[in-house]
């Protein structure tokens, strides 16, 4: 196609206008209506790719993260030794300043230490 | 005494021209819709001091450092007006001077301006260096009233063509070196002189490079990109056939401006595109097809893009009823990540496949968007959302603004453009809103004609106009979510034409 219309004139003649306008406006027209199509069948295909994980997820989703309260009262995701948990609340009664506490759940964060580093980084230099 | 008078002719006052007071009453009104009315502000107020600071006898803004002359075609120099060593003084206020003798169409006005020059000549003040007989000869879209002129050059009787090419100097110096003579044979780009000066141009002849080397359009379209979201799109991809159907108004204008017969093809498809309702996108291919549009071009368009409110609702009113504006279209899908980063990688591949000329412009575009939909790069992102759209937005809108100057701005061709940009307008809005009519014959799940109009691109506000109409007609009806789809559409659309002009009148580099 571009050999031809590459020598477009700098005054076409009628015909030519007419045919440079159709051939456009249908060039623009199926162009987009097969990105609709192809976008139709992406749209169509993440969705069932996204239900089906889905669907199988609750149950085993159900089983690992249903917090599971312990023999003193807290609950957590999986199994957390002795240690951690006097260190946890070792550092919540620092943050707290000894306030009277009472540890009731803990649950891991996933985002948390990309959080901090984010925030170092931020508070590092100060915005003028 | 003398010094002081000296001084007073060396002010600005005596470069005044009743063009330049003009223009500067053009700039007022821009201001004043961009600070009172809000018309579009963050690019007609930079576009408005551009053309303020275009039209006042400025001195290190705009002028380009001394170089090279290059021939502008292949063919044989006629006329050689310059020695070796020989200075060369622009004008205070520089015009823009024809790069062809048939473009003054009246004989007289050309045959006054190649005997000044050549009168200038013999004192050494001429700024016309050359004349170039170039061996293909262009067409004009009017043709002049004459075809040859006799006039002597240093007592040498010469001819000299409408299609002769002039070569005019752009900057003060002096004539370092000098490559060619009259009756030698030149190649296009081939240097015919050196001109020497320790001036380097001024702050906006490299601002403006931005937009002559194409930078500064597709550096909008990645902050664009990255604050588009193509979930709506996405979400109802019917919608690319409004974005489409509202092309029609650029085909159309173009047609109407062909119809003028003061255009030629390559200016007709700059001005078309106008219809589109993108500022880049017009700045863009008026800057590859006819620069010397470029001023009215982005005038119209940005304007026009204010006006948006303004132009729609009565055509949107006048081509639908009732009933259909008060259609409440099904709620959108949610759109995940991946379909998000899946449709911009499609769209680019496709798109740059089927139109490489409008590469810059949709690589860019969805560039920005992968930025934003990725989540990884969100620092990327928000400085393409934000700083970087803000600084390209004010040295693209000076920029223009800049090359608004007295001689070029107030032309009958800038009162065609002018016009030819509100009909662009008008017929890309009704496209949108006919296609949106159109498809509701034979779909189940209706499409309120009113979210038609959101594709020409103008984004948001096209979308914010579907919105308010719909709202006057039925007021628990929100149809801007699904209005931005056929608006994003119409960006990839308008960038889509823009590539299939320059393919076809070959302004693509």
């Amino acid at each position: 196609m571009i050999p031809t219309i590459a020598a477009f004139a700098a005054k076409p003649t009628v015909m030519e206008n007419v045919s440079f306008i159709v051939i456009g406006f249908l060039f623009v027209l199926v162009v987009l209506a097969t990105l609709s199509i192809v976008t139709t069948i992406i749209g169509a295909l993440c969705t069932r790719l996204i239900k089906e994980p889905e669907a199988k997820k609750p149950q085993a989703a159900s089983i690992s993260r249903k917090p599971e309260p312990r023999a003193d009262g807290i609950e957590t995701e999986g199994d957390i030794p002795e240690h951690i948990i006097a260190l946890i609340a070792t550092a919540t009664h620092v943050i707290l300043k000894g306030r009277p506490q009472k540890i009731v759940s803990i649950r891991g964060s996933s985002q948390g230490w990309a959080q901090e580093g984010r925030r170092e980084i931020f508070s590092s230099h100060r915005v003028r | 005494m003398k010094q002081i008078e000296e001084l007073f002719y060396q002010t600005g006052f005596f470069a005044l021209e009743w063009r330049m007071i003009v223009m500067w009453l053009v700039a007022a009104v821009l201001l004043y819709l961009a600070v009172f009315k809000k018309f579009e502000p963050l690019l007609l107020v930079p576009i408005a001091f551009g053309a303020l600071l275009a039209n006042l006898p400025t001195q290190n803004m705009v002028n380009p450092p001394a170089g090279p002359i290059l021939s502008p075609v292949s063919g044989t120099v006629i006329v050689s007006t310059v020695e070796l060593d020989q200075k060369v003084s622009m004008p205070a206020v520089v015009h823009e001077m024809p790069n062809l003798v048939g473009q003054l169409k009246k004989k007289t006005e050309a045959e006054a301006l190649l005997l000044d020059q050549f009168a200038k000549a013999e004192v050494q003040g001429q700024t016309l260096l050359f004349v170039v007989r170039p061996d293909r000869q262009q067409s004009f879209a009017v043709d002049p009233d004459f075809t040859e002129i006799d006039v002597t050059v240093n007592s040498v009787p010469v001819s000299i063509r409408s299609t002769d090419n002039l070569v005019w100097a752009n900057a003060s110096g002096s004539i370092a070196e000098l490559e060619v003579s009259s009756g030698d044979r030149v190649v296009q780009g081939a240097r015919l002189a050196q001109v020497h000066s320790q001036h380097t141009g001024g702050f906006f002849h490299y601002i403006s490079l931005g937009i002559i080397l194409e930078l500064f359009p597709p550096l909008i379209f990645l902050g664009v990109g990255a604050l588009t979201d193509f979930g709506p799109l996405i979400a109802n991809p019917r919608t690319l056939l409004l974005g489409a159907a509202a092309q029609f108004g650029v085909f159309a204008t173009y047609a109407g401006a062909m119809a003028m017969g003061i255009f030629n093809s390559s200016q007709a498809a700059a001005i078309g595109i106008i219809g589109g309702a993108d500022g880049p996108t017009s700045i863009f291919l008026a800057n590859s097809l006819a620069p010397e549009l470029l001023a009215p071009i982005a005038v119209a368009a940005y304007s026009y893009m204010a006006l948006v409110p303004v132009i729609q609702p009565p055509i949107m009113k006048a081509l639908t009823t009732e009933k259909e504006r008060k259609i409440r279209m099904k709620s959108l899908r949610k759109v995940s990540r991946l379909e998000k980063l899946i449709f911009a990688l499609v769209v680019v591949i496709f798109c740059i496949l089927l139109v490489p000329a409008a590469s810059p412009l949709i690589g860019l575009l969805l560039l920005g968007n992968f930025l934003r939909e990725c989540g990884v790069t969100e620092r990327l992102s928000k400085a393409a959302q934000n700083e970087l759209i803000n600084i390209i937005t004010i040295f693209l809108g000076t920029s223009v603004g800049i090359t608004m100057t007295g001689d070029r701005f107030l032309k009958t061709e800038t009162l065609a453009i002018l016009g030819l940009g509100i009909v662009a307008f008008g017929i890309a809005t009704s496209s949108g809103v006919l296609m949106a009519k159109f498809m509701n014959l034979f779909s189940k799940n209706k499409i309120n004609p009113l979210i038609g109009s959101a594709g020409v691109s103008a984004v948001p506000m096209a979308a914010r106009v579907s919105q308010v109409e719909g709202q006057k007609a039925d007021s628990g009806n929100f149809l801007l979510m699904h209005a931005m789809g056929p608006n994003v559409a119409g960006v990839i659309g308008t960038a889509l034409v823009a590539g299939y002009f320059m393919t076809v009148m070959g302004g693509g580099h």
